[in-house]
């Protein structure tokens, strides 16, 4: 998990949108709303969350079309992202 | 202790430091002025022994070259004179020492207040008023850069959470919204409540109001230990959640947070227990969970209206099937199966809860048409004439116009509209084919007509499941759906399905 989550954050989008998540941890936000927090593309945006979600660093609660992103609640992850982080 | 964690002024004057020793102007005069000394202290000396301390002492020492420790402290002394004047008079001052040196201490100001003063030292000559306002205004822009830097920090410190806050309970309300089943919605506010408090428990408890108590209706429990949360009525004054709901206001502890639902009444409360890192729950909790339970509660009364508004509908289609079961005098024993078999047959061909909902509906009233076909035809023993045919086929185009009176059946109209049509296209009213027919109505026609063959009527005899299920299957490709009736077949024949016919039909 922790190379695959090096790789994704080469892209400065992907490392912009988990600082965002791993500082304001009780955030819970739409695709839109992040890319407004990271001044990131939409598009580009939404491609990083799913990457996130998919090495499980990100949840999403999707329902009726709408999605809604947030970080994760296991420790393991997020001290593996706070030295990740950090080391950028 | 932390930059941002300084008192204002000692913030504000460090950041001057940082300014100015970066600032295009203050450059240049530096180089104009032919690089004196600059000295920038936060507080004046108060006394020798701490002015030595500073940098103005060494800058002293180096014009003075060879000199007396008395002699450089008398002169030192008369500077710290100007030093205060200069603080005094909240103006520039000049000064001069060892014969043929000048200085220059100016306080830097903000809000009337001094934080700290600039000395200039080791200048050749004394500075022109012309370049002593030049130097007053360049400083004066730096403290005014520094001040609006500070401020949008602090604005930055306080705003953006408080934006990202809204933000969060702007897509919690839309996540919240987009569902209107009791079911679904309470423990999405549970796991939506934990996710942006950070706690480990929620429950949340609706308030019966004929009771006086509050039920429990969604627990999640995300703690690793084994000892799961139970799931208790709490009377309304007691406990936190009790009391929260009873004086209609928060009610916080160490480990447990407890937020009324209010929208106009109280609706229930969400209650969060134990955060994530062990600390306790803050006012900013309380302020995210008052807004979160207002969304809940407006929600929660949505869906409740809903519930009530389906309630509604489903007894007025219970109602009319029944006056429809009096008018054919048919014995229909097997409802609960019939609805049971198009919910499996529906999951199957991947509708959702609300389409198999309607074809439910569309099932206790597809024959709503034949009240318009008169009794000797309907309870006729024996083979139709064509005549007798030909009212009989109109049944589907009447029933669609009745129901399509009553809005809330509005969805159904097409489905009671087709379900006579035949896959090969010889059915009717149209004389669609194939897939022109609504996949409801594909389903329909088979579960109608193998409802059809197993209950009996007053002028006919009921088959058994097994050769009514036979003739549906001789009748796939020609009358029936072939896929449909592959999955027909294969949900008849499923236990709960098997035992529900058995018990409703007595076991056929």
């Amino acid at each position: 998990m922790k190379e695959k989550l090096k790789r994704i954050l080469e892209n400065k989008i992907a490392l912009d949108v988990l600082k965002f998540f791993h500082q304001n941890q009780s955030s819970l936000d739409s695709v839109g709303g992040v890319s407004a927090w990271v001044h990131g593309d939409r598009k580009e945006v939404r491609l990083v969350l799913e990457k996130l979600v998919k090495v499980k660093v990100l949840e999403r609660d999707s329902t009726g079309g709408m999605e809604g992103y947030c970080y994760t609640r296991d420790e393991k992850t997020m001290k593996i992202v706070d030295a990740l982080i950090s080391d950028v | 202790m932390r930059p941002e964690e300084l008192p204002y002024n000692e913030r504000l004057f460090e950041r001057f430091e940082e300014n100015w020793d970066r600032w295009p102007e203050a450059s240049s005069l530096r180089k104009y002025l032919k690089n004196p000394e600059w000295v920038m202290i936060h507080k004046l000396p108060g006394s020798y022994a701490e002015f030595k301390k500073t940098k103005a002492l060494k800058c002293a020492k180096k014009a003075f070259g060879v000199v007396s420790a008395e002699k450089l402290r008398k002169e030192m002394t008369a500077v710290m004179k100007i030093l205060t004047k200069c603080k005094m008079n909240r103006a520039p001052e000049k000064f001069s020492y060892a014969q043929s040196m000048y200085g220059l201490c100016y306080p830097l100001e903000s809000d009337n207040y001094i934080f700290g003063f600039i000395i200039l030292c080791g200048m050749k000559k004394s500075m022109s008023s012309d370049l002593v306002r030049m130097f007053v205004a360049v400083i004066s822009s730096v403290i005014r850069e520094s001040r609006k830097e500070l401020e949008l920090e602090d604005l930055n410190k306080t705003i953006r959470p408080r934006a990202i806050a809204l933000s969060t309970v702007h897509t919690v309300h839309r996540l919240m919204t987009s569902t209107l089943d009791l079911n679904e919605l309470l423990p999405r506010i549970a796991r939506l409540s934990l996710q942006i408090i950070r706690a480990n428990r929620c429950s949340i408890k609706l308030v019966d109001k004929k009771r006086k108590i509050l039920l429990p209706k969604a627990t999640i429990d995300l703690r690793k230990s084994k000892e799961k949360t139970k799931m208790k009525k709490v009377q309304i004054g007691k406990y936190a959640p009790g009391r929260a709901v009873k004086r209609e206001t928060p009610i916080c502890g160490d480990n447990y947070l407890a937020s009324p639902m209010i929208d106009k009444e109280v609706v229930g409360v969400i209650t969060l227990y134990d955060k994530l890192d062990g600390s306790s729950f803050t006012p900013f909790d309380q302020e995210i969970m008052k807004t979160l339970s207002e969304q809940a509660a407006i929600a929660i009364k949505n869906a409740q209206l809903f519930r009530e508004q389906e309630d509604l509908t489903l007894s007025s289609i219970k109602c009319i099937a029944q006056l429809l079961q009096h008018r054919s005098h048919a014995t229909h024993k097997a409802e609960a199966s019939f609805l049971k078999l198009i919910s499996v047959i529906g999951r199957k061909v991947d509708m959702n809860e609300s389409e198999i909902k309607v074809l439910q509906y569309a099932a206790m009233l597809h024959d709503a048409g034949q009240i318009s076909i008169p009794e000797r035809v309907l309870e006729k023993k024996g083979e139709l004439t064509g005549s007798e045919f030909d009212i009989v086929k109109t049944h589907p185009l009447k029933g669609a116009a009745i129901l399509s009176k009553f809005k809330p059946l509005k969805p159904i109209v097409p489905i009671i509209l087709y379900h006579h049509e035949n896959f090969d296209g010889t059915g009717y009213p149209r004389g669609l084919k194939g897939n022109d027919i609504p996949v409801a109505a594909r389903i329909l026609a088979v579960v109608g007509a193998f409802e059809a063959m197993i209950i009996e009527k007053p002028y006919r005899k009921a088959l058994l499941i097994k050769s009514a299920i036979n003739e549906i299957r001789r009748k796939a490709g020609s009358q029936f759906d072939p896929d449909i009736v592959g999955i027909f077949c294969e949900a008849v024949d499923r236990k709960d399905v098997c035992k529900l016919l058995n018990k409703e039909l007595g076991g056929r």
